[in-house]
């Protein structure tokens, strides 16, 4: 009787919840500027947003091992040094919030960078605008976005590091989708 | 002679022209054998230490147990450079780097010293030994039960990567990440796991459970001390290997779930070769990806390949359970070709027929699905669930895929209030026909009549039914996955009886299968990096240890030349050992006999 009681609560929440949820009447706010480029230590990523919710940032190498907030620092390398949770922005005077991830001696290869809205902290906000911005020895590339409660977008930004010749240094190069 | 055996024999004579012509072309490759023995510090023989000779370019190891005296040999392999690995727990892992393997007999004397670090100790054990300790702090049977059965089935539970010290705020959001990803637990039992991962995997606590006394796990007995393992890498880290199956031509195809391909492997040659599975317009996470439904950080899974098996006429059948397609591999034109699934979810499991034709679970759905590749006839039976609750559950599922193109769904996921849908699970053809499968969460197995339709069900006296198996004489195995047993159901007389498996801490059998000609029972040790054998005569186990650690099973096939082939499918990948995904053959009692070296010392 529990489960079943338990199951119906969960298909009907499910549908209110859903129906309570739609996706956003109008396009969330704008994301937050960019900051001004800065001398960083090697490559750095760094994901932007302004309502007061709770997003992740994932950054997954080219050996196929992502730092995230579970799992950093990554066996790589890879550090997340800001991870911003409800307590952070819940309250918090405004935005932007954001997290950032470094590696400080990057290898070559593909870089993914994914956003998951995990959380939306007790907000309203079904949709979130957010910024992503990624440095490497005076290069930036960046893009933005819109991510909904609970979706996990695996793909925001690819680029790859490279080496034009042997031995130069590592360019940062955005993969095209 | 019956047709079949007939057959049979046909078929062994072409396997052994095969092999013959195999080695004939194989002559030409110089080989060498590594032989020695392994003594501690003291000089004193270490028995049942793994030797794993581990081939850089070839991406292979192969391993083989010390026997009694410490003494070993590996089979004849490719000259080359080879890392040679000891590893027996209780023991430091001693890595000899680059040994040179050239025509003729290579010695090896190798030197391993006792390990006398508490922790090191501890974490040498596999992940089984461990999750007793979490299972303890928990407040009852059923939590135990929901925990096992939830929380296991892409990795395993006590590695290395799951004692970890969070916060209660980490593993809230980790319980939101795995629930996005089907691991959907009830918020009773999210409530205790917090604090139970914590006290459980402090180090005050394993320490004092795993170290007090220390006790390793027993060496391999019988014809497991005397196998040869060997281990093929497969794909890499962002691969999930899923299942794997046996071609008829010698050949090992396994599909990766997360990168959307179909691997071969020849193990005679070592040559792999992949294919990617077609996509058409399915998007990354396929029909789920409105849902919410988490795809991993790395994957590239529009279809996401899950089980394959091969068909009558040599084409290798596949499930794609994102894109909700099944597809055809024809190994002769290397040409897929696509199946879509209109009625139901989530293909899963498959087998073929008597008459050819395939039949599959759909997970998600609760119905089994058949395609008659000679007519083009297709089914998708609706299959009974145990409450009206689950019944209208599963029918709403469709509904909330499509809902969720126009409105946000993804909350309903991970807040769920655990669910305990039917989910149609393993899947096999007795001998009159009838389609069986299992409804892992439900305790549940049941029999389809393909001429009626009719569906008759079956309650089962253990938890966790998953991929069942059919014996030569009919009688119907299981293993319990979140039991820790596996049993035998006879459709004649309607018993069942079940044996415990011999694992010391908590084992989570994933699949079994059944040599037909032998009637031997092989079981994944999904938790404890092992595969298990069951003679049914004897009622024994035997127990082959694997040399990878967090080595997770999912599925088991047999070649002609008497190995076992199961894949390494934990997943995450990066938390096996090594470099990533595996295909792996035990072929049991193979290893060469040492030779005398306490003599001629």
């Amino acid at each position: 009787m529990a489960v079943r009681r338990r199951l119906l609560a969960s298909v009907w929440l499910a549908c209110v919840s859903a129906a309570c949820t739609p996706r956003p009447p109008q396009q969330p706010a704008q994301p937050p500027a960019a900051p001004p480029a800065a001398a960083v230590s090697g490559l750095n990523v760094t994901l932007m947003w302004d309502a007061p919710v709770d997003l992740d940032l994932y950054l997954t190498d080219p050996t196929s091992e992502t730092v995230y907030f579970a799992n950093n620092p990554s066996r790589t390398g890879a550090r997340l040094l800001h991870d911003a949770r409800c307590r952070h922005v819940v309250g918090a005077a405004e935005g932007p919030f954001f997290e950032q991830a470094q590696v400080e001696d990057p290898r070559s290869g593909r870089y993914r960078i994914g956003v998951d809205f995990i959380d939306a902290c007790g907000a309203q906000d079904a949709a979130v605008s957010f910024r992503v911005v990624v440095d490497y020895a005076g290069t930036r590339r960046e893009t933005t976005g819109i991510v909904r409660l609970e979706e996990f977008q695996a793909i925001v930004l690819e680029f790859e590091l490279s080496r034009l010749r042997s031995g130069g240094s590592l360019t940062l190069e955005e993969v095209e989708r | 002679m019956n047709a079949k055996r007939a057959l049979r024999r046909t078929s062994g004579a072409a396997t052994v022209l095969a092999l013959l012509c195999a080695a004939a072309a194989a002559h030409a490759v110089e080989t060498g054998v590594f032989t020695g023995d392994v003594r501690d510090q003291a000089g004193v023989a270490v028995p049942a230490a793994m030797v794993t000779a581990m081939h850089r370019d070839l991406r292979r190891s192969t391993t083989v147990f010390t026997d009694a005296a410490g003494r070993f040999r590996l089979p004849a392999l490719e000259a080359g450079i080879y890392d040679v690995r000891v590893r027996r727990i209780g023991y430091k892992d001693v890595i000899e780097h680059e040994q040179h393997l050239q025509d003729g007999t290579t010695q090896l004397a190798l030197k391993v010293a006792i390990e006398t670090d508490p922790n090191e100790l501890a974490w040498q054990l596999p992940s089984s030994r461990w999750m007793p300790l979490l299972l303890s702090k928990l407040s009852s049977d059923a939590k135990r039960e929901e925990f096992t059965r939830q929380c296991t089935f892409c990795h395993q539970q006590g590695s290395w990567a799951t004692r970890v010290q969070r916060s209660q705020e980490d593993w809230e959001k980790i319980f939101k990440l795995m629930g996005r990803m089907g691991g959907i637990i009830s918020a009773d039992l999210r409530k205790e796991l917090p604090d139970a991962f914590n006290a459980a995997y402090s180090e005050k606590e394993y320490l004092a459970k795993l170290t007090h006394p220390f006790v390793p796990p027993p060496p391999p007995l019988g014809i497991a001390a005397t196998a040869v393992i060997t281990e093929w890498d497969v794909g890499h880290p962002a691969s999930l290997q899923h299942d794997m199956t046996v071609h008829p031509d010698g050949t090992i195809y396994s599909v990766d779930t997360n990168q959307d391909q179909l691997y071969r492997l020849d193990p005679r040659t070592n040559e792999r070769k992949s294919w990617p599975i077609p996509r058409g317009d399915s998007p990354l996470g396929g029909v789920f990806n409105t849902t919410g439904t988490l795809v991993s950080p790395n994957s590239n899974a529009h279809v996401a390949p899950h089980s394959l098996q091969v068909g009558p006429d040599g084409t290798v059948w596949i499930t794609l359970c994102l894109g909700n397609k099944v597809a055809r591999f024809d190994p002769q034109t290397e040409e897929f070709t696509i199946f879509e699934q209109k009625e139901g979810l989530y293909p899963h499991t498959l087998r073929f027929d008597q008459k050819g034709r395939v039949w599959y679970t759909l997970a998600v759905s609760n119905h089994v699905g058949m395609i008659d590749p000679k007519t083009g006839e297709r089914r998708t039976i609706r299959l009974p669930a145990r409450t009206w609750g689950q019944a209208a559950a599963v029918r709403a599922v469709p509904a909330f895929l499509w809902l969720g193109k126009f409105i946000n769904l993804t909350d309903s996921a991970s807040g769920a209030e655990g669910v305990d849908l039917p989910v149609p699970y393993g899947i096999d053809i007795g001998p009159d026909g009838g389609v069986w499968f299992s409804q892992l969460n439900v305790r549940r197995i049941g029999r389809i009549d393909p001429d009626s339709g009719a569906i008759k069900m079956i309650d089962t006296p253990f938890t966790g039914p998953r991929r069942l198996r059919f014996d030569s004489k009919g009688d119907l195995w299981i293993p319990g996955f979140s039991a820790g047993l596996i049993a035998r159901y006879s459709p004649r007389t309607g018993e069942f009886k079940t044996w415990k498996l011999p694992i010391d801490g908590v084992e989570t059998p994933y699949a079994l299968n059944v040599d037909r000609h032998t009637d031997t029972v092989w079981v994944c040790g999904t938790n404890s990096d092992s595969l298990i054998s069951f003679d049914p005569r004897s009622e024994q186990f035997t127990v082959y240890p694997l040399p990878t650690r967090v080595t997770y099973t999912r599925e088991i096939d047999f070649d002609t030349q008497g190995g076992i082939w199961t894949s390494n499918s934990n997943f995450p990948t990066w938390q096996i050992e090594g470099t990533g995904p595996k295909l792996i053959r035990i072929e049991p009692g193979a290893a060469p006999v040492p030779e005398q070296l306490a003599a001629k010392e």
